[in-house]
């Protein structure tokens, strides 16, 4: 095919969807062009004559088909309509029950919120509380026998007279008793005989012929620590009356007495029987 | 070139409102208002479900059952919040409930608090001004093992457990205080045991009463002593709470 | 009017037998409603411009229906139905539009 005997095909022989905008082309055909071609080929064929309007058995029955199918559309979406309604209310029921779910979770959520931050205001100052009365505790265990303490001070053995015969040479609990008046004199702050600490209801008593501390039996040597000032509790042992007489008690009788300064003691805690109050409460405070 | 031909059209429109074209285009638009302003309204009702899709309904219950959920889980976690920190303060109260009741018993026995209690009063005449340091330390220590707790002397020194006892010029000088009889001493504790033991043989009262001292003790015993003297509150220098093993 | 009474009579004849749609045709209905619509303005319009022809109408009807239901039913398979479906509905749509717009000037000279 040479290019000269190609066909040229101008503006006018090409379809017209060709050119024209889709919108405009639709609009312009939306009446089926077969009425037109049927119309032209009936004139042409009748020659002339008026074509067939009038619309036959044909259209008849095309438009009871329309109407059927149009009135079983309508029926179809009344039903569904109807199942959809009540599905949908049913939804819409739930959707309603679980909106006042949510809120009323949340209301709940926000009391609880509230409830712990006050709870956790509370434990604070609990807390608080719980150590300012702790170091108190403290301060006062440590004076009353209730904690063990541990501190300088002096250390004193004491005994019954070696080859001692007569009763006289032997530890009696009033010398204790002498014993650790005269170191409380002399500045002590805790004392303990034999691992038994003395608290405001700590006794030295005889019992037979035991001594007995805190109501337990002790039996030679006995040791007693009393935490205080080293350097000043010897001297000031010796000024009391009760320190003298005990200075005698070894001269006269050779009861043995050692006493010696100390850097570190450990005295333990008062047994709690020693430290329980059955009559005494606390009195008003004036 | 002057206006544009639209605007002016405009601007005659305004000039002169009351042409067939113009009550025509008022009313259509009027009709238009109305419409929209109606659907707008029925849009913002509550109900708005209605118009609403299947699908879209369902979605939303979903996500309401979501949000209903995590809501419950929040609650589950703050209620076991709520149990620990109440559990945590109430042990703690409880342990610091405790540690008053301790404080207080600790204070009496220190001397820092008053006491009250029932006990005896025991009254010393002196009319020798024999007493010394040796008979009073006796009977201070025969009434701790007869359960004394608390010790109150002349109303005026509290006994406590670093109380000592020295001669004075006048008399017994008890923690620091000069002391002249007749002696008082306000004790707390069982009344019957305390009385008992001070008047055991060659006890306390024994030994006041005998020569050469030659006293008088009078014991009285009483529901209610009041211990009001309090001793100075002592902070240890040397001694330290030593830490428990 | 032999076709108004054509439409009467299948109105009635619907309403007395309620045909069950099945339901693999239910989504189909409404394109085909649409579609109908479209066939029977145009034929309203042609009766109108004097061209009407029984023919035509008939198999405009009929292809109308058949070609949108199954241009929806191929959408569906390849996943596009909804879009196709509107596609669809739009130019019936826009025919319809435009078929009654002449009618009116038909019939209202306005």
């Amino acid at each position: 095919m040479s290019a000269e005997t190609r066909p040229e095909t101008t503006q006018e022989e090409l379809p017209p969807q060709v050119h024209m905008p889709l919108l405009d082309y639709v609009i312009a055909n939306s009446l089926d062009g077969d009425y037109a071609q049927a119309a032209e080929r009936a004139e042409a064929a009748d020659g002339g004559e008026a074509p067939k309007i009038k619309p036959g058995i044909a259209a008849l029955v095309v438009m009871g088909l329309f109407g059927v199918l149009v009135t079983t559309a309508a029926i179809q979406t009344a039903r569904n309509a109807g199942d959809e309604s009540a599905g949908k209310e049913s939804l819409v029921n739930q959707i309603q029950a679980r909106s006042a779910q949510v809120e009323a979770r949340r209301e709940r959520a926000a009391n609880l919120r509230e409830e712990n931050e006050s709870l956790q205001s509370l434990f604070l100052e609990t807390t608080s509380q719980g150590r300012a009365l702790s170091a108190r505790l403290d301060r006062l265990g440590a004076v009353t026998g209730a904690l063990p303490v541990t501190g300088p001070g002096v250390k004193v053995v004491v005994d019954d007279a070696p080859d001692g015969t007569s009763e006289k040479q032997r530890v009696f609990d009033k010398d204790l008793q002498k014993l650790v008046n005269a170191l409380w004199a002399s500045g002590a702050e805790a004392i303990s005989i034999n691992e038994q600490r003395l608290s405001n209801l700590s006794a030295i008593r005889l019992a037979g012929s035991a001594i007995t501390v805190n109501y337990v039996s002790l039996s030679g040597p006995y040791t007693v620590l009393a935490v205080g000032d080293p350097d000043t509790m010897p001297a000031r042992f010796v000024e009391t009356k009760h320190g003298r007489d005990w200075l005698d008690l070894q001269a006269f009788y050779g009861l043995q007495f050692e006493m010696t300064a100390e850097d570190s003691m450990t005295l333990p805690a008062a047994p709690s029987r020693r430290l329980n109050l059955i009559h005494a409460t606390q009195g008003d405070t004036q | 070139m002057s206006s544009s031909p639209g605007r002016d059209r405009l601007v005659a429109s305004l000039k002169s409102p009351r042409s067939r074209g113009q009550i025509t285009a008022a009313l259509l638009l009027a009709v238009v208002g109305f419409a929209s302003v109606v659907q707008v309204q029925s849009q913002e009702r509550d109900n708005d479900y209605e118009s609403m899709r299947e699908e879209d309904l369902v979605q939303l219950l979903n996500s309401l059952a979501g949000a209903s959920q995590r809501a419950e889980n929040e609650i589950a976690q703050l209620e076991q919040t709520r149990s620990s920190l109440r559990s945590d303060t109430d042990s703690r109260r409880a342990a610091l409930e405790q540690a008053r009741e301790r404080a207080t018993v600790l204070g009496i026995l220190a001397g820092t608090l008053p006491a009250v209690g029932q006990g005896i009063v025991v009254t010393v005449e002196d009319p020798e001004e024999q007493v010394g340091i040796d008979q009073m330390l006796n009977g201070i220590e025969e009434l701790r093992d007869s359960g004394a707790e608390a010790i109150e002397i002349n109303n005026t020194v509290r006994v406590v457990a670093q109380t000592a006892l020295v001669d004075g010029e006048g008399g017994i000088v008890v923690d620091g205080t000069q002391l002249a009889p007749p002696y008082t001493l306000e004790v707390i504790g069982e009344p019957h045991t305390l009385e008992r033991a001070l008047n055991i043989y060659g006890g306390f009262v024994a030994t006041i009463e005998r020569p050469p001292i030659g006293g008088e003790v009078a014991i009285e015993e009483s529901q209610n002593i009041e211990i009001s003297t309090l001793a100075e509150p002592r902070q240890p220098e040397y001694a330290e709470p030593a830490e428990p093993e | 009017m032999i076709a108004g009474l054509g439409l009467l009579v299948g109105i009635i004849v619907g309403l007395m037998l309620q045909p069950e749609v099945p339901l693999w045709l239910e989504p189909y209905l409404p394109i085909a409603v649409v579609a109908a619509l479209d066939a029977v303005f145009g034929a309203l319009r042609a009766f109108l411009d004097g061209i009407f022809d029984d023919k035509v109408f008939v198999v405009s009807f009929i292809s109308n229906v058949l070609i949108a239901a199954l241009i929806v039913y191929l959408g569906d398979k390849l996943g596009v139905g909804g879009q196709l479906s509107t596609g669809v509905i739009v130019v019936l749509g826009i025919r319809i539009f435009s078929n009654v717009a002449a009618i009116r000037r038909h019939i209202f000279h306005a």
